[in-house]
């Protein structure tokens, strides 16, 4: 009988130790990108306060993008990286930190988004770029435990890069 | 809030419990006695009932009882008793009669001899109903050291916990704690928030708690609205014969994080508490008061909370044919507003942009009236009325967006008659009236009244066989919203067949009307907006169902199953959904889903070799959204309980472990605002209770439990971006004198 209640206990504890659920990151493992975002012209290009709901880093995998709504299906389907929160809004400039939860990845499309209006209404006005053409992005590729820095952008609301799509 | 009607209210339950009139007449009677079928001995408090009447008695020490006032008629007497077999006896009762019966009741170690009232609105022995449900016993409660109705309920087949909702076979997702799918009532008097609609889980006298049944599957038949996954209906303790104290002080804490990362304080956070309660009757009026509190300190950053309730309840037998009780519940809650987490790696602290100096009070105060009338044998009347009011508020600034604030009361009056029409034909009617009055400033001034009228026979003249053909009617109306009209049909067959098994299969709607919060809910918090809909509808479900169970021996082995196949269709579920259509990240509940659930219940019950207490619950099921052709969001498709009670001398020792399998889907929405929102795991939790008897080890009348919650410390989400409880290791005292 004790064999019995053994095995039992014995398999409960088996059944339930195949893993130990949840658990954080190695922080020596994790990635990110950071930078400054400057605003060209300072607070004053900044649109009417009523059309900047939000402004978030997006770092995507795949660009082009089919169309404007695709920017919020890219990061539904965990295709690409946001901020969680809004960036300060009508300031001269903005720093970001931004984790890359699932390294290697190749970053394809890094740029500063604009919410106008529901979630599904963005737009982007400014773009990483190595050359400082906004015209042509850069790819960046991170690597599990890398934390890449001064991937600046610049954002001109007078001129707003192409959209990605 | 509507001072006169409240008023008058409070006038109406004094006047009934103290007005209601006194009936002395007296006919034949009853008695006998109640014995071990194997060596004689007297069954103390076996329950004794002549079904269909509202008449009945327990034994007495020597096993004797006495049932009084019984006209000329044919009926069934139902005689239970914890581990033995129920019995069905026949009674000719004739003008003037004296019937003496002794009865005899064999052994049979699983059976609980659990008699409930939820799934008919009367008395009857559990395996006379035709719908799937589980009882929580006393025991049950005292063996888990239940502190909270939430642990009570952790291992009933059928249900998952999700945070602030009872999941009842995959009808509830996960809707903010807003507008519950099971209606939850206190002996019959409902307990759903007038704004919200939601379950207040401290509002419970947990302490006090006699039963809690779960009926499974639609019942809007005889409980109207939110029955629409089934009810919950908590039975409170009686007053004791004598004067009786009982006590329970628990005290224990949270073992820290294995990692790190989770680790916001040095030393382990405590929670602990206590209960006390005094009982005694005075010739015909018996009395309970109770009280308790609880601090928790938890084993997340920004989510301690402090609480303390009152119970009080009194019983007054005018005659043998009319008794009235009174019931108090008042509890209070301090807690902080936790909602999500910063992040998985970071997962036991808010978001770092949360206001960490919002606190939120709620207090709940109910407060229910009960009468039953015994008019004759044929016919009985029983009265409920009361109001349940729920309050709460943050301590923000009135000005800011996020403050929060409502003040709600639902008045509820259920008039209820059972009458025996002919041989074996019993029928339950009555008619309900509801008013929801909600002040809120989240939700404004708004008004909800419910009337209904329900009927329901049961007929049983064909031998081992019950029909049970039900109705009701609901018409809803909220302010300026259109007015609501529900027809909630049911049909339900027994049959205990002559092999053994006994076989059950039934029908019924279900229906659950918006909530006061769900069509006027405007707030914001933690980055969300709730925007208003007033033109919501109501949910509605069929459920059917086909059971048996039964009870058999291998090899001198007791075993007892229950199987269930189920079948819901749901129509106009109302979910909260990102609104596209507005500017900022809104949410709105609307009618939007269609879902169908499939699914089988298995629970199986033995005593191995004689005194190993083993039982095991299996549940699958296919949740189903139709609009959307995908899994229903929330709801995991395979749980499984496990229970084993070793008692070895004057130690028992428990072990409970349940598996819930990954939720499949969630809002994928919920990734803009909360980080790791698709952290989840299958959970493995295994909980240890070890039982001192000090009163049979050392004649002292003290038990003391040693408890192990999640005893492997086990990490996991009953819901997005909230960690389950970590490891919890507990002392519990309990005496009674």
């Amino acid at each position: 009988m004790k064999k019995i209640i053994l095995t039992y206990i014995l398999l409960i504890f088996i059944f339930s130790s195949c893993d130990m659920g949840l658990a954080p990151k190695e922080p020596t493992k994790k990635s990110f990108i950071s930078g400054i975002i400057t605003y060209k012209g300072g607070t004053n290009n900044w649109p009417p306060p009523d059309s900047v709901l939000e402004i978030r880093l997006v770092a995507f995998k795949n660009y082009p993008l089919s169309d404007s709504s695709s920017i919020l299906r890219e990061l539904t389907e965990g295709n690409a990286y946001f901020t969680l929160d809004t960036l300060p809004r009508f300031v001269e400039k903005a720093n970001y930190s931004l984790e890359i939860t699932d390294p290697p990845a190749l970053l394809k499309y890094i740029a500063v988004a604009q919410r106008y209006g529901n979630l599904f209404q963005w737009r982007v006005i400014g773009v990483y770029s190595e050359t400082g053409d906004n015209t042509k992005p850069s790819s960046v590729m991170v690597n599990p435990g890398d934390s890449l820095k001064n991937i600046n952008i610049e954002v001109d609301f007078l001129n707003l890069p192409p959209q990605p799509f | 809030m509507d001072r006169l009607v409240y008023k008058k209210w409070i006038l109406l339950i004094l006047l009934i419990l103290f007005l209601s009139p006194t009936n002395s007449f007296s006919l034949s009677k009853i008695t006998g006695k109640v014995i071990d079928k194997s060596d004689g001995s007297p069954l103390v408090g076996a329950s004794i009932r002549l079904e269909g009447t509202g008449l009945g008695t327990f034994a007495n020490k020597e096993g004797d009882f006495l049932l009084k006032g019984i006209k000329k008629a044919k009926y069934t007497l139902m005689v239970t008793m914890v581990g033995y077999e129920s019995k069905h006896l026949p009674v000719q009762v004739l003008d003037n009669d004296s019937v003496y019966l002794l009865i005899e009741l064999k052994s049979k170690p699983l059976s609980t001899g659990e008699v409930v009232v939820s799934a008919n609105k009367r008395i009857q022995a559990v395996q006379d109903v035709p719908i799937s449900i589980s009882v929580v016993s006393n025991n049950d409660l005292l063996t888990k050291s239940s502190t909270r109705f939430e642990e009570a309920l952790r291992y009933v087949p059928g249900i998952i916990m999700n945070k602030d909702n009872v999941n009842l076979r995959g009808s509830s997702g996960f809707a903010f704690g807003l507008g519950s799918r099971v209606a939850l009532l206190v002996d019959g008097f409902p307990l759903l928030a007038g704004d919200q609609g939601d379950m207040k889980f401290d509002a419970i006298p947990i302490f006090n708690i006699e039963q809690i049944e779960i009926v499974k599957g639609a019942g809007s038949a005889l409980y109207g609205t939110g029955a629409l996954g089934g009810v919950i209906n908590i039975i409170t303790k009686e007053p004791e014969e004598s004067f009786k104290v009982k006590g329970r002080l628990h005290s224990g804490f949270y073992t820290l994080p294995r990692f790190k990362q989770w680790r916001y304080r040095e030393d382990v956070p405590l929670k602990s508490g206590f209960d006390v309660s005094i009982s005694s009757k005075f010739n015909s009026l018996g009395y309970i008061l109770s009280g308790g509190l609880e601090n928790d300190e938890s084993y997340r950053k920004y989510d301690k909370s402090l609480q303390y309730n009152l119970f009080t309840k009194l019983n007054n037998s005018f005659s043998d044919f009319t008794k009235a009780s009174l019931l108090f519940n008042f509890s209070s809650d301090k807690r902080d507003d936790w909602v999500y987490w910063n992040s998985l790696d970071s997962a036991t602290i808010p978001p770092t942009n949360a206001n960490t100096n919002a606190r939120i009070l709620s207090t709940k105060l109910a407060l229910a009236g009960d009468l039953k009338h015994i008019f004759n044998s044929k016919n009985f009347l029983t009265f409920k009325t009361g109001l349940y009011r729920t309050y709460v508020e943050n301590n923000l600034d009135v000005n800011d967006p996020e403050y929060r604030q409502s003040d709600a009361i639902s008045f509820n009056t259920d008039a209820q008659m059972n009458s025996s029409l002919a041989d074996r034909t019993l029928l339950t009617y009555g008619l309900v009236a509801t008013f929801n009055r909600v002040t809120s400033k989240l939700y404004g001034k708004v008004n909800q009244d419910i009337y209904a009228g329900y009927i329901q026979g049961e007929l049983a003249q064909i031998k081992d066989l019950i029909i049970t053909i039900g109705v009701r009617t609901d018409y809803e109306k909220t302010d300026n919203s259109d007015y609501q009209l529900e027809f909630s049909p049911k049909l339900g067959i027994n049959y205990s067949s002559s092999f053994g098994p006994k076989f059950r299969l039934s029908v019924g709607r279900g229906f659950r009307a918006p909530t006061v919060a769900e069509r006027f809910a405007s707030l914001k918090f933690s980055g969300f907006t709730v925007a208003p809909n007033p033109l919501l509808k109501s949910e509605i479900s069929w459920s059917a169902e086909i059971g048996s169970n039964y009870d058999f021996e291998i090899f001198g082995t007791p075993f007892q199953y229950d199987l269930a196949i189920y079948h819901s269709e749901f129509d106009n579920l109302i979910e909260p959904t990102f609104d596209n259509s507005q500017q900022g990240a809104v949410i709105k509940f609307l009618n939007i889903t269609r879902a169908r659930i499939t699914g089988i219940e298995f629970t199986l019950k033995s005593l191995l070799f004689g005194f190993i207490g083993f039982q095991t619950s299996i549940s699958a099921m296919k949740p189903l959204d139709i609009t959307l052709n995908q899994t229903l969001k929330y709801r995991s498709t395979f749980f499984c309980y496990n229970s084993l009670i070793i008692p070895l001398g004057n130690i028992e020792f428990y072990t409970d472990y349940r598996f819930i399998n990954r939720m499949e889907t969630v809002d994928e929405l919920l990734k803009l605002q909360v980080k790791d929102y698709d952290a989840r795991v299958p959970m493995h939790i295994l909980d240890f209770r070890l039982k001192l008897k000090l009163k049979e080890m050392l004649n002292i009348p003290i038990g003391l439990t040693f408890n192990l919650k999640n005893a492997l410390d086990y990490y996991y989400t009953e819901v997005v971006g909230n960690l389950g409880p970590t490891r919890f290791i507990g002392l519990q005292i309990e005496s009674e004198f």
